[in-house]
C-alpha cells in the first residue's frame, strides 16, 4: 500500500488558556514542526499569529515566511508541503498567498478550500447552545472556479476540504469541466463539535472510501481524515487500512468556543508519533516531506535545503 | 422490516412543463383524476403545486387550486385521510399564507409542512455541454431560518416533513430534537440526483448508507424516511428502500430534468410510476400503507 502522510494543524484558532503546547509565533512553529516532522510528519498546515497573544494574522506574509525559515534551519526539508489560512477570496486577504507563492526562498505549492456551501455551527449539547445559528456558509460554484482560477495563476494545488459527500460530486464536475486537475487531494472533514457532514466513525470512513471509488473510478488522488475533537482516534486505523492519510494537531483536536472537558493537553509531536504507533501496527509505511511533495504532484522545488547537524 | 407498510409518495408535476411529458397534471380538473388514479394504485401520500389550468404557470402561494383539487379528488374517491403538501416560493410568512389559510380551513385542514434542510449548491450540472446552471447561486437556510420555519409549523399545528441533501443534515435535526425545536416522529426524505453534483450518488448501496447513518445519529427515535431522486435512478434506489424499511416517492416532478430535455423521451404517468412500486414491494413481500395508515405513522391527529 502506498505510504501514509501524517498532516498535522499545528493551532488554528486555538489559545495556550485551552493548551499550553499551542505554538503561536514563528519561534514556536519552527520548533514544533522540527520536532513533528521527527516523529513522522509530511504535511503541515499552520496559521501565522502573533507571538506573545496569539491574535491571528490572517494575511501577513512575514510571520509564515519567518516560522517556514526558522524550520529549515532547523532540519526541516524543504520539500515539506504546506499551506496557510485565508479569511476570504478577496485581493486583500489574498496578499499573503501571492508573495509566499512569488517568494522565491518560499515557494508556497499548496492552498486550501474547504468546499461548498452549509450550516457549519458548533453545537454545544450540554448547555443545548447553537453558535451563531443566524450563519451559513455560502460558497457557490462560482467562487470555487475564482478560487482555482488564482491557484492556477500562482501555480498551486488546491487541497480541498470536503464536509459532504456531495461536495465530491462536486469537485467531480469541476474536474469534468476543467476547472481542477488530477491528482486531486482531499480532506474529509468529521466534527465532534458541530452537526454537520458524515458522523464521525470509523464506519463513515468507509462510506467516503466507498464513495470514492463510486464518483472518481481511475482518478489518481489523495485522501485525509480530520477530525474536530478525539474522535479523531477512532477514524484513523480504518483510514490507514483504507489508503487514506491522516490529519492531526491541536487546532483541530480542542473545541474553539467552550473549554475541553479532558483537560488534555498533548503537543502536535505526541499526535503525530501516536499516529505513526499505529501505522506501524498495521504494516504500513510513513511517507518523507519528498515523498508526500511527489504524491500531490508537486513541481520539483529550486531551494537549497540546508544540511541539518 | 416485517411488519411496516410501505408507504408510497408521488410529487405529481413540480416545475416539469407538458413539453417535457404530456401527462403532467396542471390544474385542480387534471390534478384530482390523476391522485385519484395513483390512490388507486397504492398512493398514501401526494405532493402538488398550485398551477395555471392553462398554462402550467406556477401560482406559489395561491390557496384556492390547492382547495379546489383536494376537494376535487375527495369526489373522486380519494380519502380524506390522504396526507399531502403543497409548495412554497421561500421561508418566511409572506409565502406561508397559503399554508396557514388551507390549515384554518374546515375542509380541507392541511396538516403537513415541507422544508427542505440546511445549505447547499444544489444547481444541476449538464455534462454534454459541460454547463453548472445558475453557479452563482446557493439555497441558504440557516439553523435560525429553519428555527423560524419549525415555529410557524408549530403554531398552525403542521408535522414538518423534512428533506436531506447530505449526511450533514440528518445531523442538524438530531441537534434540533435535543433543542425542542422539532418532535418525533421525524418524517423526512432524502434526496438523491443524476441532475445535479450534490448528495449522496445515487447509488442502491447509498440508500443503505443513509439507512446505517440514522440508527447512528437518531437512535431511538421513531423516523418514517422516504428516498427519492430526480431522474431515472429512482428504480434502483427503491428495492433497496423498500427492503431497509424506508418508504418511496415517486412522481413525474422529479422524474425529467428541469433544465433540459429528457433523452429518453419516455412519457409515463404517476400512476403508472405508483404502481410500478407497488408490484416491486408485493414482490419483495412489503405490505402497502392505506392513507389512514401513513397519517397514523406520520403521528398526524384524526381528522374532525
Amino acid at each position: 500500500m502506498e505510504k501514509l502522510i501524517i498532516e498535522a494543524a499545528l493551532n488554528e484558532l486555538i489559545s495556550k488558556q485551552q493548551n499550553r503546547h499551542v505554538p503561536y509565533g514563528p519561534d514556536e512553529c519552527a520548533a514544533t514542526v522540527k520536532e513533528c516532522v521527527d516523529a513522522g510528519l509530511s504535511f503541515l498546515h499552520f496559521h501565522a499569529r502573533e507571538p506573545t497573544f496569539g491574535e491571528m494574522r490572517w494575511n501577513e506574509p512575514e510571520l509564515y515566511k519567518a516560522g517556514i525559515l526558522k524550520m529549515r534551519a532547523l532540519g526541516v526539508p524543504a520539500e515539506l508541503p504546506w499551506y496557510p489560512t485565508y479569511l476570504t477570496l478577496s485581493p486583500e486577504y489574498q496578499k499573503h498567498v501571492v508573495a509566499l507563492g512569488k517568494d522565491p526562498e518560499v515557494q508556497l505549492q499548496m492552498a486550501a478550500i474547504d468546499m461548498g456551501s452549509g450550516n457549519l455551527s458548533d453545537y454545544d449539547r450540554p448547555n443545548k447552545v447553537l453558535f451563531r445559528p443566524d450563519q451559513a456558509k455560502a460558497w457557490s460554484h462560482s467562487f470555487h472556479r475564482q478560487f482555482f482560477d488564482i491557484c492556477r495563476e500562482l501555480k498551486q494545488k488546491p487541497y480541498l476540504g470536503i464536509y459532504e459527500p456531495g461536495h465530491l460530486r462536486s469537485a467531480a464536475a469541476y474536474l469534468d469541466m476543467g476547472w481542477i486537475e488530477p491528482p486531486l487531494v482531499l480532506k474529509f472533514f468529521f466534527s465532534e463539535q458541530g452537526p454537520y457532514g458524515m458522523p464521525p466513525t470509523a464506519r463513515c470512513v468507509a462510506m467516503y472510501a466507498e464513495m470514492l471509488e463510486m464518483i472518481f473510478p481511475g482518478v489518481p488522488l489523495e485522501w485525509f481524515v480530520m477530525a474536530y475533537g478525539h474522535s479523531i482516534w477512532d477514524l484513523v486505523p480504518e483510514t490507514i487500512r483504507l489508503g487514506g492519510h491522516v490529519r492531526v494537531g491541536l487546532g483541530q483536536y480542542h473545541p474553539w468556543y467552550w473549554p475541553d472537558p479532558t483537560h488534555e493537553e498533548p503537543t502536535n509531536a505526541e499526535q503525530v508519533r501516536r499516529v505513526a504507533a499505529i501505522a506501524k501496527e498495521l504494516g504500513r509505511e510513513l511517507a518523507t516531506p519528498a515523498e508526500a511533495h511527489k504524491a500531490f504532484g508537486l513541481k520539483p522545488l529550486q531551494i537549497k535545503t540546508p544540511v541539518a547537524a | 422490516m416485517a411488519g411496516k407498510k410501505l408507504i408510497i409518495e408521488a410529487t405529481l408535476h413540480e416545475l416539469v412543463p407538458k413539453a417535457t411529458n404530456k401527462n403532467i397534471p396542471y390544474g385542480p380538473e387534471e390534478v384530482a383524476p390523476d391522485a385519484a388514479a395513483c390512490v388507486k394504485a397504492g398512493l398514501s401520500f401526494l405532493h402538488f403545486h398550485a398551477r395555471d389550468t392553462t398554462s402550467g404557470e406556477q401560482l406559489w402561494t395561491d390557496p384556492k387550486p390547492y382547495r379546489e383539487a383536494v376537494l376535487l379528488m375527495r369526489k373522486q374517491g380519494v380519502p380524506r385521510e390522504l396526507p399531502w403538501y403543497p409548495t412554497y416560493k421561500g421561508v418566511n410568512a409572506e409565502s406561508f399564507q397559503h399554508v396557514s389559510t388551507l390549515a384554518r380551513d374546515p375542509d380541507i385542514q392541511l396538516e403537513m409542512a415541507a422544508i427542505d434542510v440546511g445549505t447547499d449548491n444544489l444547481n444541476d450540472y449538464n455534462p454534454k455541454t459541460k454547463e453548472i446552471l445558475h453557479p452563482d447561486q446557493v439555497k441558504t437556510l440557516s439553523h435560525t431560518g429553519i428555527k423560524f420555519f419549525f415555529d410557524l409549523c408549530k403554531e398552525l399545528r403542521q408535522r414538518p416533513y423534512l428533506g436531506i441533501y447530505e449526511p450533514g443534515q440528518l445531523r442538524h435535526i438530531g441537534a434540533y430534537l435535543d433543542l425542542g425545536w422539532l418532535e418525533p416522529p421525524v418524517v423526512m426524505k432524502f434526496f438523491f440526483s443524476d441532475y445535479a453534483p450534490f448528495g449522496l450518488p445515487p447509488k442502491p448501496r447509498c440508500v443503505e448508507m443513509y439507512a446505517e447513518m440514522i440508527d447512528m445519529v437518531l437512535p431511538g427515535v421513531p423516523v418514517e424516511w422516504f428516498v427519492m431522486c430526480y431522474g431515472h435512478s429512482i428504480w434502483e434506489l427503491a428495492k433497496p428502500a423498500i427492503s431497509l424499511g424506508g418508504h418511496v416517492r415517486v412522481g413525474l416532478g422529479q422524474y425529467h430534468p428541469w433544465n433540459w430535455p429528457d433523452e429518453t423521451g419516455e412519457q409515463p404517468t404517476n400512476a403508472e410510476q405508483v404502481q410500478r412500486i407497488a408490484v416491486m414491494a408485493k414482490a419483495m413481500g412489503r405490505e402497502l400503507a392505506s392513507p389512514a395508515d401513513a397519517r397514523r405513522m406520520f403521528g398526524l391527529k384524526p381528522l374532525s
